[in-house]
């Protein structure tokens, strides 16, 4: 059954590109994040609000990898920024 | 992370990361040492022109944002740049003298703004030495009063001071000062002769001893991850002395874009062409950066030192070569 959980960034959020990596402030908790190129492109995408199946098909879609380690992968990043209060989880 | 790998990147591939908006050169206070010449004029930018500027910016992934002057607060669309600065993503930085900073104002720019960060400048650890700075009585007073309630609004604040001989016998007591109000203090400098080569300024440069107290009591307060982050910095990039014509420009209230803040040959002028065509083909900024790697180069054997500072800054240098020799030989030592 498909999460009904949506992810948001927090609003005192800000990153821009480097390249193929990107950088992170949270403005009220003073810190910088390096992103990698799957944690930007995670990133952007939360621009709009998202669902985990639809950040994970638009991981599916844009890096060559397999669904199993995706899902992982993804679950484990998704913890690591609402630990850093990047992420905003509702519903 | 960010200063070993991601900063020599953004150096690498010519990402404006910071840029500085000069707003203004008007100010409500009449500092005595103040750098900017205050016979530079222009055409200032509209509205329209920053939301353009903004945008370009945006797109070209600068990230941090410094709003600045003369007293940004006095440019009558201040608000409407920090608004549209907030949504479109930057990280905001805001300098001012703090004059200002009243409740209201504070509450506005929390609102509206959402600023990383408000940086005042402190000019004593007194009414007495602040305002013989500032030229304007009330002003340490004010300052401190609007410190305390922005603060208690939750605005992010820091300080700035640079050691003068007036101020240089308070330096402990400013760092003391700012540790009460919960303040983190920085220091810049030098005292250097303004940006059209008046050497006035000179007339109050501090001992070299009170930068060594002033550099002291900052490095006292460093925490872990300043620390690590300056050494990182530092072991990056060995071979300029900034980050000039590579990661950061600047830009007037007229739309003439800078290298740096004190560089004032202009690359170009907005009101001309964009950001993006002078950022992208003006050899200014890469003059600039062949100017602060031969700088480095002059420092391998000994750290730097400059009007007593511990520092090097290649825009201090050419405005002291503007400066009359004779008017150096007056002012070059303490008083």
């Amino acid at each position: 059954m498909a999460s009904l959980e949506i992810f948001s960034l927090h609003p005192q959020v800000r990153y821009r590109q480097v390249a193929d990596e990107g950088v992170l402030v949270h403005l009220a908790r003073g810190r910088v994040l390096v992103l990698n190129a799957v944690g930007l492109h995670i990133v952007q995408t939360l621009r709009q609000p998202q669902t985990r199946e639809t950040l994970m098909r638009s991981i599916l879609e844009h890096f060559a990898v397999e669904e199993a380690q995706a899902a992982a992968d993804l679950d484990a990043y998704l913890r690591a920024l609402e630990r850093e209060e990047v992420l905003l989880r509702q519903g | 992370m960010y200063f070993s790998t991601i900063l020599p990147k953004i150096r690498a591939l010519r990402i404006p990361h910071s840029v500085s908006l000069e707003l203004t050169y008007r100010c409500n206070l009449n500092c005595f040492y103040c750098y900017n010449d205050r016979e530079r004029s222009g055409k200032p930018l509209s509205l329209a022109q920053y939301e353009t500027l903004l945008r370009d910016l945006a797109r070209m992934q600068t990230l941090f944002l410094l709003l600045t002057g003369g007293e940004p607060l006095m440019h009558p669309h201040f608000f409407a740049i920090g608004r549209l600065s907030r949504e479109l993503g930057f990280v905001v930085q805001i300098r001012t003298n703090g004059h200002s900073l009243i409740p209201s104002v504070a509450k506005r720019i929390l609102r509206e703004v959402e600023p990383y960060l408000v940086e005042v400048s402190l000019h004593g650890a007194t009414a007495e030495v602040h305002d013989r700075q500032t030229r304007v009585p009330g002003s340490f007073d004010r300052l401190l009063a609007n410190l305390k309630s922005a603060q208690a609004l939750g605005l992010r604040l820091g300080a700035v001071m640079t050691p003068t001989a007036w101020n240089e016998h308070q330096i402990e007591d400013m760092f003391h000062l700012c540790d009460d109000l919960g303040l983190p203090l920085r220091v810049q400098g030098p005292v250097a002769p303004r940006d059209n080569g008046d050497p006035t300024p000179l007339r109050i440069r501090p001992s070299d001893a009170a930068w060594d107290r002033a550099m002291q009591e900052m490095m006292r307060r460093r925490t872990p991850s300043t620390r690590k982050a300056s050494e990182e910095n530092l072991s990056a990039e060995p071979s300029a002395l900034c980050s000039v014509g590579v990661a950061g420009l600047d830009i007037d209230p007229y739309g003439n874009v800078l290298a740096c803040i004190h560089l004032r040959t202009p690359a170009g002028n907005l009101h001309e062409q964009s950001i993006e065509t002078i950022w992208h083909h003006s050899p200014i900024f890469q003059r600039a950066r062949q100017a602060s790697i031969q700088a480095a180069q002059r420092f391998t054997q000994e750290p730097p030192r400059q009007l007593g500072a511990p520092l090097f800054c290649i825009a201090v240098e050419e405005n002291l070569a503007k400066t009359p020799c004779n008017a150096c030989a007056k002012f070059t030592k303490p008083e």
